[in-house]
């Protein structure tokens, strides 16, 4: 059952670290963008879009997870999960799981400059955007990492 | 080609006909004025000018007070309203009849009425509120104020109010204590204490979680002023129901102050063009930009209608920079939404649209992944086209999410994905479509998002090498540009077959093999020949490859194309699951909740990541694309036109 436990520490850890970066990345962009919407409550629609952005990360944390899911064999046969192979997903989870915790909060601190940016200028919301972009590559490569180390791992 | 060819325009006319040329222009919409060179001063704002900014803040604030009071539209009926429509004559009119400094006095009036009302009567249900447990008391209130000795008017917890008593009655043996009320768990006692141990009997009881209240400047027996109170509200309430009555029925004529918002923002605008403009007693001279397509009719217009102006074309100079206004083709015009959120090319440069925009769609179409959202999403888009009928950028995105969408259709089909349903629930003559599982095969998904990468760098490459040749830079173009863009190419199959591990047939693999290396060479000798001594020539031509690392990171860079696909199919995948899993629930609410479910679901699966896949589409183009060749940092051309928040101007031609 030791494997069994550390498939399931993995597909926990990428879901759950991914989904922290983005709670604490979307929480602070939002807080930054309602700063800005007390002052000019027609910007709620672009700042909404720069507060959405740090909460990929979850999306990649839960994709993850569902591929680890999928990988698990019948019911019956859980037990049958050698701990080294169990170990290995723990270890492949890990990529999205670190990028996605550190890229969203970073990410929501480049958003709340962001909602800055829009403030003083309301046409710059695309450059915004891109600037908080930049940081989430890395999730992107993190969940990349997880997804071709996953696919040299078979259980059961 | 894309970006418009502009002209300055110098136009000299009689002082008579500025009003008119102005509005003319503004409908017409397609000069920038600028101000002109020789430097007219700008005069300080004008009398008439303050006026129209006095009344435009009026209609402003008294919109804002107003908008409180206004009947709210369900969204259906938003939806269907059209827009508020106008006419110059009308709003003329318009601000003619009403004054709205007047207007927004009166409702500034109002708000302050209808504030001191509200004021008033919350004082007074607090006066009755605390008072109420006081009617025992039979006593006038300015009766209980008389002497040498004061009566304090004290609450006590229900459970400790006798403790507390027998130790102040210890305390203050010349003090009575005297219990009028007791209910609601407090215990009202009227204290009569001297006015020399007023104070420390008053920190003993706070100090026990005892409160005092004060009834100072009440008189009258608690009853009686209890019911003046009461009779009074009827009177607050009144008026603040007569207030908002009235401002009910003023938000009646919003639409007329939204009129005359538009009416003095113009006529602003207006006068702004005058700061910019140089003048005489009887002359006027204004300079602008035009674009060279509207030159023509521009010129025989204004000599149909006016008769004391002149007006002449030039070629912009060399070192004036001409404000950019790109043109391009239908099918090309949506993805200027994408090139003008990163910048604008200047002058002189080309217009990136037209070459990022298959590249955009497609990547967009990569990053949904999902026939059954491409469609949705097209059908979205087609409706508020429809609909709403916007313009300029929004209906450049609106465009471009309906063109992704239905690229998308076709990219989700290929890729086996309808709402995440798989390929299995395709109907048999799709099937043969169906060429790829991403979900199944991600390597072979990221060797296709690798190959695009390749495509687009390359492309980007050939791109700069082109412009490049004819501005004459040979040298760059085939050391640089074409010597790099076959280093790639030729680089390609050896890490798809070294690095990915895939199957490439040997003579491929060695073919590359001596390509890449005769490139290496020939980038060696050549990288540093920018150099001036011979070491720094070699050592230039070594560090060139390092720009490999570069290249390498910008096509790993592409993986996020399956990555966000990768997303999209999972989450369409796990909200199936989750709505599967429900639809056992007993008395079919399971089947309620499975429904709730996958629209909630999907819906917010699509709307997420149409964002992320907008936002990556774009910054693929932002910074491996435009990193090849494109500068940017063009003005955007600004003619002076109709600027309205509120209305439209009716149609008349």
């Amino acid at each position: 059952m030791l494997g069994f436990m550390m498939v399931i520490l993995g597909a926990a850890f990428a879901a759950a670290l991914a989904g922290v970066g983005s709670a604490v990345g979307t929480g602070i962009a939002g807080q930054a963008a309602a700063g800005v919407v007390s002052e000019d409550p027609d910007k709620f629609g672009s700042l909404l879009v720069l507060q959405a952005l740090p909460g990929t990360q979850g999306i990649y944390g839960l994709v993850a997870l569902f591929m680890i899911a999928g990988k698990l064999p019948a019911m019956n046969s859980i037990g049958q999960i050698t701990f080294a192979s169990g170990l290995a997903i723990l270890g492949a989870a890990l990529p999205v799981a670190l990028t996605g915790l550190v890229s969203g909060i970073y990410q929501g601190k480049v958003c709340a400059a962001g909602c800055n940016l829009v403030a003083k200028r309301p046409g710059e919301l695309g450059k915004g955007m891109v600037f908080a972009v930049v940081v989430e590559t890395y999730a992107v490569l993190g969940l990349l990492g997880t997804i071709l180390l996953l696919q040299q791992i078979e259980l059961g | 080609m894309a970006v418009s060819r502009m002209l300055k325009m110098h136009l000299l006319g009689h002082s008579s006909i500025k009003g008119d040329l102005k509005k003319y222009l503004r409908a017409r919409g397609v000069v920038e004025v600028i101000a002109v060179e020789s430097g007219a001063a700008g005069a300080a704002a004008s009398d008439p000018s303050r006026n129209l900014e006095a009344g435009l803040e009026s209609a402003e604030s008294a919109l804002e007070f107003l908008s409180a009071y206004e009947t709210p539209r369900s969204f259906f009926e938003k939806l269907s309203a059209g827009p508020l429509e106008t006419s110059d004559e009308e709003s003329a009119e318009l601000a003619r009849r009403v004054s709205v400094t007047e207007f927004s006095d009166r409702c500034t009036g109002l708000q302050a009425e209808s504030r001191s009302a509200m004021d008033d009567l919350a004082r007074s249900r607090g006066v009755v509120s605390s008072l109420e447990p006081w009617t025992g008391l039979e006593v006038p209130m300015e009766a209980l104020r008389a002497g040498d000795y004061t009566v304090e008017f004290w609450s006590f917890s229900e459970k400790t109010a006798a403790d507390i008593l027998e130790e102040a009655a210890e305390s203050f043996p010349l003090a009575v204590f005297e219990t009028v009320a007791s209910t609601g768990g407090r215990r009202y006692v009227a204290a009569i204490v001297s006015d020399g141990d007023a104070e420390e009997l008053g920190d003993m009881l706070k100090e026990r979680g005892c409160s005092m209240s004060s009834f100072e400047g009440l008189e009258g027996t608690p009853s009686e002023i209890i019911e003046k109170e009461k009779a009074s509200w009827a009177k607050y309430e009144k008026a603040v129901g007569e207030s908002d009555e009235e401002a009910r029925r003023h938000a009646g004529s919003s639409d007329d102050l939204r009129m005359l918002s538009d009416y003095y923002r113009e006529a602003i605008g207006l006068e702004e063009v005058d700061d910019r403009m140089s003048t005489t007693d009887a002359t006027f001279l204004m300079e602008g930009w035009v674009r060279a397509l509207d030159r023509s009719w521009l010129v025989r217009e204004l000599g149909e209608r006016f008769e004391e102006v002149e007006v002449s074309f030039r070629e912009p100079l060399e070192d004036e920079e001409p404000p950019v206004h790109l043109d391009n083709r239908a099918v090309t015009r949506p993805y200027e939404f994408v090139t003008t959120l990163y910048g604008r090319p200047v002058y002189r440069e080309g217009d990136p649209t037209p070459l990022l925009a298959p590249f955009f769609v497609f990547f967009f179409a990569m990053c949904l992944t999902d026939a059954g959202y491409g469609l949705t999403l097209a059908a979205l888009s087609a409706f508020v086209l429809l609909k709403f009928k916007p313009k300029g950028g929004v209906k450049n995105l609106f465009d471009l999410l309906f063109a992704g969408g239905l690229v998308t259709a076709a990219v989700g089909i290929i890729a086996g994905g309808v709402f995440g349903l798989g390929v299995d629930s395709f109907p048999g003559w799709l099937q043969p479509f169906v060429l790829i599982n991403p979900l199944e095969e991600p390597i072979k998904m990221l060797n296709i998002s690798f190959l695009m990468g390749i495509v687009h760098i390359l492309f980007g490459i050939g791109v700069r090498m082109r412009a490049n040749l004819r501005a004459g830079l040979f040298s760059d173009a085939f050391f640089d540009d074409l010597a790099w863009m076959i280093f790639i190419a030729a680089l390609a199959p050896l890490g798809y077959a070294g690095i990915l591990g895939g199957q490439a047939p040997p003579s491929v693999v060695r073919g590359a093999t001596y390509v890449s290396l005769a490139v290496a060479a020939v980038i060696l000798v050549t990288g540093g020949r920018k150099q001036k001594k011979p070491v720094m020539k070699f050592l230039g031509g070594l560090l060139k490859f390092y720009d490999v690392v570069g290249y390498f990171g910008d096509v790993l860079s592409y993986a996020r194309l399956l990555a966000l696909g990768l997303a999209t199919s999972a989450i369409a995948l796990a909200v199936n699951d989750i709505a599967a899993m429900v639809k056992g629930m007993p008395y079919y609410i399971g089947y309620v909740v499975m429904v709730v479910i996958l629209i909630g679901g999907h819906t917010f699966n699509l709307a997420v990541n149409t964002l992320g896949a907008f936002v990556h589409a774009a910054r693929l183009q932002y910074l491996e694309f435009f990193g090849k060749f494109f500068r940017g940092g063009g003005a955007e051309f600004r003619p002076l036109r109709s600027e309205r928040k509120y209305s439209v101007l009716k149609d008349h031609d």
